[in-house]
Formats: C-alpha cells, structure tokens, sequence
C-alpha cells in the first residue's frame, strides 16, 4: 500500500515545487483554483476498485511504476512524420511529452485560432475557458490535471466558420530514458454556426512505460457541429485516462469515434451534457483487444432539456487475455421530455480468457422519452457462418471476414476516406482479414 | 452425378428423413414436391451440411465421393450449390466483396488462377445483366434490407457466379411475385447446360410452368413416395396431397 | 384528456385492504438487540444448542457489518434497538396445534386475508403454512403430504423434528455473513417454512406459506428452506400482507433453495406488504435475500415475483447454476405508486457447462416512486456454452417518478452467449383515447395495458395466483394518472 502512494506523495510535491517557483503569481485566480484541484485530489486519492466507476479498472498496479514527471524532448522530422495521417491535408499540433512542439506542428487554415494551452493562459483565467466544463469535485484524475496540466491543444473555431481542412492533434510519448507521467489539458471551442474535425491521435516512442491523464473541455455553440476521431495506438506498456467533458448547446451536434488498438490500460470518459434543445451526441468506439490489455469506455450521455437525441454504439473484440469495459449511463433529468436515447455495445470474445464487463446505464426521470439499450456478448453467427462457407469459403477465413465486418460497422461512422481506410486496413490485418471490405464496383 | 442410397438423418432426436433414394445424371432437373414438415427443407441443409442434423444412417456419393464426409466448403468447391430459402443477411459484407472471396475459393480448389478486380467486376457485370441486378446493389451489404424477391434474386446470381455442378434450390420460388419468379427461372434455365443438374424443392407446382423438370418426386414423412415425370405435379396440383397420402395408406 | 385525469383522481381514494389490525392476545419481546434476546428467541422454540450457537455466530458476524448503501433507495437511518425482534400469539402448550384449536380470531385474520386454514374448505390444489408474525400457526395437508415422504412443516419444527436436513442445507446457499440483513436474519430469524421433496416425488400440490405482520413496532425475520432431492418437482407460492400503520416496518427475509440432479423448483411470490399512505407515511421495508442453487445437473430454479407493496423493496432473487445443464428463471414485475421505491432484480451465476439463465423484468413506476432494475449475469470461464437472455422494460406513468436501469454483465468464456435488451416506454394518450373511444374508461384502460405489458410474467404464475396478481396490479395504479 505504501507503494501505491508514493506517486501521489510525489505529484503532492512535485505541485509544491511549482508553487514555490510562482513567486508573485501565487495569489492569482488560475493559482487558486489549482490549489483547490491538488486538495482535492489529496482527498479522493487514486480510485481503487472498492469505487463503482472503478470497479472493473485496477489502477493500482501502474501505481506501483516509477513515473516521473514528462519533460521536453526533442524529436526529429523523422520520428514524427511517421505518425502524420496519409492523404490528409490537416492542420496538425504536435505534442511531445505534453509540450507544444511548433517545429513538427502546420497550420493552414487562418480563419481558426489554433495554439497552445500554454500561451492561452496569458488570458486572466476570468476571460479563459479553463476548468469552466469539467469538474473535478468527484473525478480525482480531472482533479489532478487541473492542477498540473501545463500545456494541451489551444482551439477557437469562430461563429460561422465552417473548417474544411481537419485538425490533427498528435500526440507522441517519449518514453525511451525514463518512464513519463503527463497531464495534457485540450481546450475547443466551437462558435455558433461553425462546423469542424478534429482528429485526435496517441503514439509512444520508446520502451518504458508512460502515463497520460488528459483532460479536453469542448463547448459546442448553437447550430455548430463537431466532429472528433480518436485513435488510441500507444504503446502496449503505457497506461492512459482520458477524460472529455463536452457542453452542447442549442441545435448543436457533437459525434465522437473512438479506436482503440492498444496500450496495456486505457481509460476513456466521455461525458457530453445536452444542455440546448434539439442537440444531438453520437458515441462510437471500437475496441481490439489483445495480450493483457485493459480498455475502459465510460460514456454519460446527460439529457438536461427535452428534445434531445444520444445514440451510442461500443464494439468490442477482445482476445488473448485482455479485458473491456463498457460503462454507458444515460440521464434524463425531469423535464427533458421527447429524448430519444439509444445505447448500444455488443463484443465478441475470441479466447477463454478474455473477459468483457458491460454495465449500460439507463436513470429515467421524465416519462415521455424512448430510450433503450441492449449489450449483446458472444460469437460470431453460425449461420452467417454456414452461409459463407455453403459459398466454399473456408472456416477460418469466413469467420475473419465477419469479424472485420463487426469492426466496420463502427468505422462506417468516420467520414474522412482516407483516415476510415486506413484504419480499416490495420484492422483487417489484425484480424486476418484478407478480403478488401471496400471493393469498388465502378 | 448425385447418388442418395437410404439417407436418414434427425435432428435433437427426432428422426426426419427416413431412407430416402435419388440419383441425379448430369443435365438433368428434379422435382421435389411434399407438403409442409415432409422434410425437404432437411434433405437440402443435410446435402449442404448444415451442423445441426444428425446423419443416421445411409450414404451420398457426389461424382462418387463421399459428400458426407466433407466440409460445407468442400462440398461448394466440389460443386453444390444450396440457394437458401432464408437467405442470412450479414452486415457490413458487401456482396460483390464476398462473392470475390468466395469464387476464388472455388478457383483455387479447382487449380485455376485467382481472378484480379478486373476480370472478376467484368464477370459480375456480365452475371449481374442476366439477373437483372444493379451494379450498386451489390456494393450493400450481403442481404441486409433486401426485399424478399431481391433476397432470392441474389441467390440466382451468386449461382450464375459460382457456377456450381449441382444446384439445390430451396424454395426459391417462396415469396415471390410473377415478375421476380420470371427473372429467377429465365436465369435458372440459362444456366442449364448438359453438364449441371438442378433440384427444386418447391411445395406449389407454380416454378414448374417455368423451369421444367425431368422427374417429380413427392417427400412425405421423409421418404420419397411416388416419382414421376412433369406431369404427376399437374395432378398434384389438381388434386392436392390428399390423395398421394391415400395411396401410401394412411 | 383532462377528463380522463379528473377520473382517476377520484380513484385515489381506494384503501389498501389488508390494513386492518387483529385483536390478539400477544407475547412481544421488549426492543432491542442482544446475544440474550438471541438466546431468547432459540429458548422459545426448544432449539439444540448448535441452532443457539449457530445463531450466536451471525449475531456476533453482523456486529461487524454496515448496512448496504449502494442500492438506489433512500430513508432514515434505522434504529436496530427499536424493534421487536419475536412476538407470537398467546397459546397455552407448546404442543404443535391441531387446526381445530387454533384461536378463533386467528382463524378469522387469515379467513378476512382469503387463506382458509380449514383444509376441506380450501382448493384442494394447495397446502398451506401459515405465518403470523413470528411464528408459524397452522401447516394444512401435512398428512397428505406425509404419505409421500414430503416434509412441509414450519420452520422451528424442522429444527427439531429433522435436524440432519436443517443441519446440513441451512446457511448452504446464503452463507451467514453472506450479507447484513442475511447475517441478521440468521441470528433471529423466528419461524418460517421447511420443505424437503424426497428422490423422484412430484409434489402433488401447490405449497404456500401465508405471511401476516400483525404486531406493532415488530420486524419479522422468517426463514424458508426449500430442498428438492434428485428428480423431484414443487412449485412454491409465497403471499404477505400488513396493517395500515403509520411507522415503517422492517421484513428482513431469508429463502435458499437447493435443487439436486434433474431436480425442479417453482418460487412464486406475490408481495403485497403495506405500501404506505399516499403521502408516504408508513409502510414495509422489504429486504430481502433469496437466493438457490442449481447444484447437480440438469436442475433448475425460476423465480417469479409479483411487487406491489412495500415502501421500499430491495430484493434479488438468484440463481447459482453449479451443475451442467442446469437452468435458472426470473420473472419480475415491480410496480410502484405514489412513494414507494424499489431496487430489484436477480443475480444468474453461471458455473456449470451449457447452463442457462433467462430474465424478464418488467418495471412500472407512477406517482413519484423510483424503480430500479438492478441485475448481474456473470459467467465464469468454466460455463462453456452458457447462455443468458435478459429483458428489462421500464414503464414511466406520470412524469414525476422515475426509472432506472442497472444491468452488470460480466463474461469470460467465448463460447458463451448473453443478449441484454432494456427499453423504456410510457403509456401514451394515443393509446388511452383510442381505448376510450372503443368505451373502455380510463383507469381499466390502464389495468389492461399494464395487464399486457406484463403478460409474459404474469403467464408464470400458477393459476389462482395470477387472478390475484392482475387484481393487485389493478389496485396499486389506482389514482396513477392525474
């Protein structure tokens, strides 16, 4: 046990070194808000699996790993390009180790205020967008990221603007010296009107193991539209809680797709508050899973006013030893009457030693509303099966064409071709799958 | 071609075929006509090898080969054929995609080279014209949101694809209005040639006006109990089953 | 459709039935809890000493536990030393009581609840042992049981009369200190029913215990055990009902049923405890731990059970699917009105090759009461082939109550199937006009399409029980609408 805390000494410490080097700025609001994240972390601790949300996702080993603080590093064009996304002309803002790296980053799209979260803060905190989304009351790992985040992606989208080139947001992880605990903290904002993709992708460089507790607070304004891919490819020794708060207004929609493909302990919250009539959130994700990996999605789709839609789909297909976790909870608060709320996760174990634990969520409080889930757990379909080896398709090939079917089902949801292409290809290649899922008739 | 000697299979223990004999020449067609529960829905998954049957007793030589012994693929690749009378709809496979994947299956089986995106969309567009079929239709998923006629139309094409020695049509005729059944039995018939041969099980005499068969054969209570030419299913027509169940004494 | 509110309005009014009081001599116990009110409870019923001691050891375990705070129900804080934990009705031996002596007024109470102790009158299809308060007071059709090798006799008699079964199956599905109500039911539990269905009987009957609170400022703690040796068949209903009293009331239960090789057992139960006003003041709290076992192969274990009452309900009725083949059922309809609340669902523990499990839970909320599905299907890497399917739908009248969902899946073998499928759904004014317009008035309306909604439950019951059940549903949604 004393193990385990000794990296929540150590970050106690490591935000008292920070504090002591603030001199004359100690006193200012952003200051005390951190000082109220970083108590209140204290308090709450890392979760253990004893806490509910945490019940099926056990921190504490990666505790036990000597994490130190991220620091810069210096990457050459060549270790970075490879991670730049084929056929897409994007904005990209790199980040190494948590740091904004200009030298890898492009921008090319004028009309967006792109930056970094560093720079952002020479705002006084009253005119910021920091920690006015998320809250980290109850959320120890938000809490300790709003107390040692120091740097994250920047975005402005103005009212109107309607971005064609996507933006890229890479972040890469170094961990080839030492083992490196880092806090991102993303901030986006949509204007009313405007309309934007934003791809969000993680890579590891190096074989120690790594951390990262991001935090994104994404406000989507009336009418705008946001649409955001993650792809999730660390490296299958780093450990990673992801947390996104999203507020959507008036009209608005927000779409989110999820890949994970690996890293040894994931853990993604993603919780949109429908908070303006008529808004609408999408849900996606899909899950390989392999070896001993650990993949969490937690979604909380909040239904604050009536005449909102959530629609969630999860698929899962794990093997070898790892574990998913699906936590989907719907609210509907009294009053948010004419919700139509539709949740979905349906996985397919490959080995005996896989696991899946589903827990979908419905909280009704208002009556006229349709929502509905269903979790499905089991193999492929035998008649499915039949019927494509009844067309002399061997067992074994025909059960890899209906897996990356399954998996499909999720990227048909990422309108970028290039990116949903691409993605499908390194699935297919996991699964076995030889056949191309996309062939063109004309 | 196709040799059934006292076939019986059960399914959960319950016996449905009770030794039935057919043999089937190359260029030939036959009819297998019953009523419902007869077992001729049986008779074609246990010649695909469906898992759930259990063969009980019996044997089937397909160009004398043991077909039971083999894999629903090997039987494909051999050359059978089963149109299904519930075609399955599988998400995210498109047809044209699965088609490709299975045809060069049965081409590798058969020592021939695989076919490239060229030669095989030139097949499937030639394929496609004699069943009527759109070029997009086969980019959406296998079956998924097909109608019932498209759902049996697709069957007929994927035969015309496969080009299979023997073909098993499960009430392919179910479901259909006129105009499908036209469609379905013009391909059927342009496929028939010398060296294929076809089984219908049909439960109405309706397909025969289209596709003539060579032999009748009526299933009741899983033996076959009374064969003739085209002309017993004109009687059959008019008179109905009663009057076959009659004759075996019941 | 402002009529149609009025209507129901009107219907509010409706008593809860059963709220009446019995004028009994009775023996209570002063309030509190100790080892001697524990030593108490096992002198008054002649028990040997390992029940004492066995009684002693889950008193001494449950001062060591907390009270469960995750279900999702809400009330005051419980004080365990303001109850009485036995009262009886006054006899003058200790002789088991042959039906004719039993006190008249006794008689009169379980006559007035619809349960005839007087065999001849009775449909002959059901034996009945019947539980005022703390003890059992009459067990009908034990001779016509006997003759089979059945054993259906309270509780307290089981521990005398056959103590090599009690000795060997009580506490064996629902351990001890398996949970805090459990831990304090077994340190003073005071009577209940034992069944013991011998090797290749089928239960030629119906049995059924009647539960009856009578007493004030009492908890009842009944116990019931329920073996089905190899082979055997019995389908169990199980009733309660309570007085109209403003305090709330403490039912902590215990049921275990064991079903052996090919064994077969039905557990029906229509709770109707006392509700609570309108307003929410009184009633039942219902905790309660049920729990069987499917321990050999081919066994299997449904659970059926109608919710109507209680102010609050917190039960899982589970299934353990130890042996091969074996199959475990929950049908569920929980209805709540005006304050009431309820967290309730099952548990299917899949352990055993090709076992299945299948639930169906349907949850109706009106008023400003909160129901909550709550419900685990685990399978273990060992069922191979195991399969589960879960139904839970939600039906919100009104737009003041609430409905919740909480489904835990947990699979690790990949030969294994589970389908979960939760909807949430409300009865709409489209649906009511067009009964009206069809001459059906508002409220039968309602019963009717509640009646529907449940059907696939209410279809699980044995006869006479489900006339009773769809009567009940009708009752408790009375003034739901308005």
């Amino acid at each position: 046990m004393t193990d385990t805390l000794e990296l929540k000494q150590r970050l106690l410490a490591e935000f008292s070194t920070r504090e002591q080097l603030l001199n004359g700025s100690r006193e200012t609001p952003l200051h005390i808000l951190r000082q109220d994240a970083m108590n209140r972390f204290d308090e709450l601790g890392f979760p253990t699996i004893r806490h509910e949300e945490w019940k099926y996702a056990n921190i504490m080993p990666a505790l036990l790993i000597p994490f130190s603080s991220a620091q810069p590093s210096n990457l050459t064009s060549d270790e970075v390009c490879n991670f730049y996304l084929e056929g897409i002309e994007a904005n990209i803002l790199v980040f190494v180790n948590g740091y904004f790296a200009p030298e890898h980053s492009k921008f090319i799209s004028s009309e967006v205020m792109m930056s970094n979260f560093e720079a952002s803060l020479k705002t006084p905190i009253e005119n910021s967008r920091f920690a006015k989304i998320s809250g980290y009351k109850n959320e120890s790992f938000t809490a300790l990221n709003t107390a040692l985040s120091n740097d994250g992606a920047w975005i402005s989208i103005p009212d109107g603007v309607i971005l064609t080139n996507p933006i890229h947001i890479l972040m890469i992880t170094d961990s080839r010296e030492y083992s490196p605990i880092l806090h991102p903290r993303h901030t986006i904002h949509c204007g009313d009107r405007s309309e934007a993709t934003i791809i969000y992708s993680s890579h590891t460089i190096g074989e120690n193991s790594g951390f990262t507790n991001s935090v994104s607070e994404i406000s989507v304004g009336q009418n705008a539209k946001l649409h955001q891919y993650i792809i999730q490819n660390d490296s299958d020794l780093s450990y990673a809680v992801n947390s996104s708060y999203v507020h959507q207004e008036r009209n608005s929609t927000y779409s989110v797709v999820t890949v994970s493909l690996s890293g040894k302990f994931v853990r993604n919250n993603h919780t949109s508050k429908l908070a303006g009539e008529n808004s609408v959130a999408n849900f996606y994700g899909l899950v390989i899973g392999g070896s001993k990996q650990l993949i969490d999605n937690h979604t909380l789709a909040d239904h604050s006013v009536p005449h909102c839609q959530s629609n969630e789909l999860y698929k899962y297909i794990l093997d070898d030893r790892s574990t998913g976790v699906f936590n989907g909870k719907i609210i509907v608060r009294p009053d948010a009457q004419k919700t139509n709320a539709y949740q979905s996760n349906k996985t397919i174990l490959l080995s005996d030693t896989a696991t899946i634990n589903t827990k979908p969520q419905l909280e009704i409080f208002a009556d006229d509303v349709k929502c509905s889930h269903g979790a499905t757990s089991g193999q492929l379909d035998e008649e499915s099966l039949f019927y494509l080896r009844s067309r002399g398709i061997p067992a074994d090939k025909a059960r890899a064409l209906l897996l990356h079917a399954f998996a499909s089902d999720v990227l048909n949801h990422i309108a970028i071709a290039p990116l949903r292409d691409s993605l499908d290809k390194s699935i297919a290649t996991r699964l076995h799958d030889e056949s191309e899922i996309a062939l063109l008739v004309e | 071609m196709l040799s059934i000697n006292n076939l019986q299979a059960s399914v959960e223990g319950k016996e449905i075929l009770k030794g039935i004999n057919l043999t089937v020449n190359p260029g030939e067609v036959h009819a297998i006509m019953g009523p419902n529960g007869s077992g001729k829905s049986t008779l074609a998954s246990v010649l695909a090898g469906r898992a759930d049957y259990e063969i009980t007793g019996g044997e089937v030589l397909f160009e004398d080969k043991d077909l039971l012994e083999m894999s629903p693929e090997e039987r494909s690749h051999e050359g059978v054929f089963l149109a299904f009378q519930y075609p399955v709809e599988i998400p995210g496979v498109s047809t044209a995609n699965f088609l490709k994947t299975a045809l060069n299956e049965v081409r590798k089986h058969r020592g021939e080279e695989q076919l490239d995106a060229m030669d095989f969309l030139k097949l499937m567009k030639e394929k496609a014209k004699l069943m009527d079929i759109e070029l997009s239709f086969l980019q959406r998923s296998l079956n998924e949101g097909f109608s019932g006629g498209e759902k049996k139309r697709n069957e007929i094409f994927q035969m015309a694809m496969l080009n299979p020695k023997l073909s098993i049509l499960d009430e392919t005729d179910s479901g259909l209005d006129i105009d499908a059944l036209k469609i379905v039995s013009n391909g059927v018939n342009s496929l028939r040639s010398e060296n294929n041969a076809t089984i219908l099980i049909t439960h109405y005499q309706r397909l025969l006006d289209y596709i003539i068969p060579d032999f009748v054969h009526v299933l009741y209570k899983g033996k076959i109990v009374k064969s003739g030419g085209k002309e017993l299913a004109l009687e059959l027509e008019a008179r109905g089953y009663d009057w076959v169940k009659d004759e075996v004494g019941e | 459709m402002e009529t149609n509110m009025d209507i129901l309005d009107e219907v509010v009014s409706r008593d809860y039935q059963y709220g009446f009081v019995s004028d009994i001599e009775q023996e209570i116990t002063p309030k509190g809890l100790n080892e001697d009110v524990v030593r108490l409870i096992s002198g008054k019923k002649n028990e040997p000493e390992w029940m004492l001691e066995w009684r002693l050891k889950a008193y001494r375990h449950w001062l060591t536990m907390r009270e469960p705070k995750w279900p999702n129900v809400h009330y005051p804080q419980i004080d365990f030393n303001d109850i009485s934990y036995y009262a009886s009705p006054k006899v003058k031996t200790d002789a088991p009581l042959s039906l004719d002596e039993i006190d008249p007024e006794l008689r009169k109470t379980f006559d007035k609840l619809g349960i005839s102790l007087i065999e001849q009158q009775r449909l002959s299809g059901i034996a009945v042992d019947a539980v005022f308060d703390s003890v059992s007071v009459a067990t009908t059709f034990k001779a016509k049981l006997a003759e089979k090798g059945i054993i259906f006799c309270s509780m307290s008699e089981a521990v005398r009369e056959h103590p090599e079964l009690i000795k060997k199956y009580i506490g064996s599905v629902v351990p001890v200190g398996d949970n805090f109500y459990s831990a304090l039911n077994s340190a003073v539990f005071s009577d209940g029913s034992f069944c013991y269905i011998p090797k290749g009987v089928r239960c030629p009957m119906e049995l059924s215990t009647y539960f009856r609170i009578n007493a004030k400022d009492t908890g009842q703690f009944e116990r019931t055990l329920i073996v089905a040796d190899e082979g055997s068949y019995v389908s169990y209903l199980e009733g309660c009902t309570a007085p109209m009293r403003d305090e709330n009331q403490l039912h902590a239960a215990v049921v275990e049923i064991v079903a052996h090789k090919n064994a077969e057992v039905k557990y029906s139960t229509v709770q109707n405890w006392y509700p609570g006003d309108k307003n929410g003041k009184g009633g039942i709290y219902n905790f309660v731990t049920k729990r069987g076992i499917c321990l050999e192969d081919n066994s299997k274990i449904s659970w059926t059970q109608v919710e109507t009452g209680s102010a609050i309900t917190w039960k899982y009725p589970s299934v353990i699917l130890k042996g091969d083949n074996s199959i475990g059922e929950f049908y569920s309809v929980a209805v709540t009105n005006n304050y009431q609340q309820a967290d309730t669902g099952t548990k299917m523990m899949h352990i055993g090759k090709n076992t299945k499990s299948r639930i169906v839970s349907k949850g109706i909320s009106a008023g400003k009461s909160h129901n909550s599905y709550r419900g685990l299907v685990k399978i273990n890497k060992t069922a191979s082939n195991a399969r589960n399917f879960s139904q839970c739908d939600s039906l919100l009248i009104g737009d003041k109550c609430g409905a919740h969902t909480f489904p835990y899946l947990e699979v690790s073998n990949c030969n294994s199937t589970v389908e979960h499928e939760a909807t949430t759904s409300k009865i709409g004014e489209d649906i009511l006009f067009y009964c009206n317009q069809r001459g059906i008035p508002t409220e039968e309306a309602i019963a009717l399409i509640v009646n529907g909604y449940c059907k696939e439950v209410m279809n699980q019951l044995p006869m006479e029980f489900a006339v009773e059940a769809q009567r009940l549903l009708a009752v408790s949604l009375e003034g739901s609408v308005g």
